[in-house]
């Protein structure tokens, strides 16, 4: 038995394909944690991370879904202290750099005072080898401020686990 | 018309496949001869190249137009990911700069265009390198100097398009993020801020809070030029409030003032002597530079590599801020240039005016940057030959103050091989002075009647390269003539032999090799003389092959032959009228002419050598 496959079967047919493919695709979901020195663990599942110097207290959750990292930032001094907050990035393993702003303008952080920032955005591969191949990957976030007038510069490593 | 339109796309698809090979690495020179918008894509792809090539004001090499087909093309080259973000950036921002303004607006149109695309493509939520370059699109917009925009008529669409697909909620997290923030800045620019009328006492309230995101915005953003004004002298204060020098916050109207004036606050270095620089180590890349000769054409190339991207490429622009430091006296900390005037920065900087660089091959565009020239000729590069490295003394005002030094080699160029005229002809005589300024590295200095040609080789390419006078081949011998085709046989008879073909004549004598004087100057190192004598040489040219003998002559074709012919007499007997006749027979071939004998290659000249230690 023989069957003569017009080119509309074979499109339907093509389209089929592709949609099996990706609906087959696997979602990846990450999360990241804080590798170095002196982290705090979260105190609460999912919660934030915490690293902190003599000057400033950072808490640092990356929500992947809302392509955002939360930020509280803790002025431990007892001068103002300014974040650049238009100059923050971060800078992904294989060099790219990507500028995080908060969602809403922010200025100084008085003595003893905690601002809450939501940092955007990240673009995160969902599925696919590109995905999967951040696991392992480290992120760094690069923090510009100026603390007891001083420029500083924050660096803290986020490690991203692809499930 | 759909077939037109389909032969239509294949013609355009072809013109890729029909354009010119560009060649990598690419100089700004080489761009500028091209001067087409493929190139400019071509060059800005490559590492360390100078988006100063887009500024039409520059004083150094630069694209002629920025033409519709330029601009679209490097729009193209940046949303496809050929060109990164850094220098395709700084490519528009330059380009802006120097273009008529009746030619600002549709750069924004197609900027903006491509950005409402980009942002519209769901694929900007998971792919990190369009993410990258929507915020470039957006940061380029957003940053732009008051009164360059786009066409109202296009950038109202595409705002009100962002607004709808903001209300629909139809946008990704990331492509929400990049829409709202340049819709905010766009209330700015019609004079609100979160609906509410921009005035004095907004600024005031923003600054008590050391808000200076948003006073950044007013200052760049607002359309009245005193309530930027305003936005600015706020921003100044919060810097000064916050600045690490003593001296900027017991001066604090002073330097205000002066921010406002100059945009930066430059010592006056008259009034703080130079006590010591450096350049910033860790800021540093280490560099080398790599010298391409085209010996013949008396030019050369400077290239760059770097030890983490060991493949040629151009040589990078310098910009010193943050990477040249300074002490001066009566100043409080360390100081560095003096950055963009945009950024309002009260901190004491030295003026880019007051620096300067002892290298020939540098000079200072208006932005403040070193470039450098990477097609020059011949003679400036011999000097360095001389030298272990590549330096670039820098001077504070007039005053040596730090020194960068790079690696320094030279590409092997070609062999410096000398002919004589024509066929035959002998080679010139050469006067050849081998130098050697460096343990390294050998200069070599032919003078001949063809003119002074100069090539560095470096010791480790000696063995390869060679300097010599050739005498040209000899002329090839004339081929002997064709003999001459048998003449045709008549009716039954045989055809005549072709001729002889005649005798190749012999091959021209190769030209004698030039004779050749050598000066080996040795210097204070010692040179391999040895090796010097075995490829500083002169050579015959080969002799000329012979002429092959002619051909002979093919014989002459049999004639015909002719049948019987009978009639019946009257008793019926047969007789025979004519007996007939069988076909002649071709004639014998001529035989071929005898081969010319080769000529005599040529001798090799006198070669003297004198060293000089």
């Amino acid at each position: 038995m023989t069957h003569d496959l017009g080119i509309e079967a074979l499109a339907t047919l093509g389209v089929v394909a592709w949609l099996a493919s990706v609906g087959c695709a696997r979602h990846h979901v990450y999360d990241f944690h804080l590798t170095g020195p002196g982290i705090h663990p979260a105190v609460t599942l999912g919660g934030a991370e915490m690293v902190e110097d003599r000057d400033v207290r950072l808490e640092i959750l990356v929500d992947v879904a809302a392509a955002a990292v939360l930020l509280d930032i803790t002025n431990k001094t007892d001068e103002v202290l300014q974040v650049e907050w238009a100059a923050i990035t971060l800078t992904r393993s294989d060099g790219r750099v990507t500028s995080l702003r908060p969602d809403v303008d922010l200025g100084w952080i008085q003595p003893h005072e905690t601002i809450a920032a939501r940092l955007f955005a990240i673009a995160l591969p969902s599925s696919g080898s590109e995905a999967a191949a951040h696991e392992g990957q480290i992120f760094q976030l690069n923090l510009p401020a100026v603390v007891r007038r001083e420029p500083r510069l924050y660096h803290h490593a986020l490690r991203a686990h692809v499930h | 018309m759909r077939l037109s339109l389909i032969a239509a796309s294949i013609v355009v698809g072809m013109v890729p496949a029909c354009a010119p090979r560009l060649p990598l690495p690419m100089t700004a020179a080489e761009l500028v001869r091209h001067d087409s918008g493929p190139a400019l894509v071509v060059y800005l792809g490559q590492p360390d190249a100078s988006p100063t090539v887009c500024d039409l004001r520059a004083p150094g090499p630069h694209v002629s137009a920025f033409t519709p087909e330029i601009r679209g093309r490097l729009i193209d080259g940046f949303v496809d990911g050929r060109i990164d973000t850094a220098p395709w950036r700084r490519c528009i921002e330059v380009a802006l700069d120097g273009l008529p303004a009746a030619q600002v607006p549709s750069v924004f149109d197609d900027l903006m265009l491509a950005y409402r695309k980009l942002l519209k493509d769901s694929a900007i939520e998971t792919d990190p390198a369009r993410a990258e370059r929507v915020a470039t699109i957006q940061r380029l917009y957003l940053d732009r100097r008051p009164g360059l925009d786009g066409h109202p008529e296009v950038l109202a669409a595409i705002f009100d398009d962002l607004r709808t697909l903001l209300a629909k909620d139809a946008l990704g997290a990331v492509a929400r993020t990049f829409a709202a923030e340049v819709l905010a800045t766009v209330d700015v620019e019609h004079g609100t801020w979160q609906g509410r009328r921009v005035d004095l006492a907004m600024m005031d309230a923003l600054a008590a809070t050391g808000n200076e995101m948003t006073l950044t915005r007013f200052a760049e953003r607002l359309p009245e030029p005193d309530l930027r004004e305003q936005a600015k002298r706020r921003i100044v204060r919060l810097h000064i409030a916050l600045s690490a020098f003593d001296e900027v916050r017991t001066a604090a109207a002073a330097v205000e003032e002066a921010v406002m004036r100059e945009g930066n606050n430059p010592v006056v270095l008259a009034d703080h002597r130079l006590v010591r620089a450096w350049f910033d180590d860790s800021k540093e890349t280490i560099r080398s530079v790599r010298v391409r000769q085209r010996v013949w054409q008396h030019a050369a190339t400077l290239l760059g590599y770097t030890q983490q991207r060991p493949t040629l490429s151009v040589l990078p622009e310098l910009a010193f801020r943050g990477r040249l430091w300074a002490e001066l006296q009566s100043i409080s900390h360390p100081v560095t240039l003096c950055g963009s005037r945009r950024a309002l920065d009260p901190t004491p900087c030295i003026a880019i005016s007051s620096v300067s660089l002892d290298n020939p091959f540098t000079y200072l565009d208006e932005a403040g940057r070193f470039h450098f020239r990477d097609d020059v000729g011949e003679k400036e590069v011999v000097p360095l030959a001389a030298r272990d490295a590549f330096t670039l003394p820098v001077a504070i005002d007039g005053q040596p103050a730090a020194s960068l030094r790079w690696g320094l080699s030279y590409e092997r160029p070609e062999d410096l091989e000398l002919r004589g005229p024509g066929e035959g002809g002998r080679g010139p005589d050469l006067d050849v002075r081998v130098d050697h300024p460096n343990p390294s590295r050998y200069v070599f200095t032919v003078h001949s009647p063809l003119g002074e040609h100069v090539a560095v080789v470096e010791a480790a390419d000696l063995a390869a390269f060679h300097v010599a006078s050739r005498g040209t081949n000899g002329a090839t011998g004339w081929a002997g003539s064709a003999g001459s085709t048998g003449t045709s046989g008549s009716a039954c008879s045989n055809g005549g032999p072709g001729g002889n073909g005649g005798d190749g004549n012999n091959g021209g004598d190769g030209g004698h090799g030039g004779d050749a004087k050598v000066v080996i100057v040795c210097g204070l190192g010692p040179c391999d003389v040895d090796l010097l004598e075995r490829i500083i040489f002169s050579a015959g040219g080969d002799g000329g092959q012979g002429g092959p003998g002619g051909p002979g002559g093919p014989g002459g074709s049999g004639g015909d032959g002719r049948p019987a012919s009978t009639h019946t007499d009257g008793d019926g007997n047969p007789i025979v009228d004519d007996p007939g006749c069988a076909p002649g027979s071709p004639g014998f071939a001529g035989s071929s002419g005898v081969d010319g004998w080769p000529g005599h290659a040529g001798s090799p000249g006198r070669v003297t050598f004198e060293v000089v230690r």
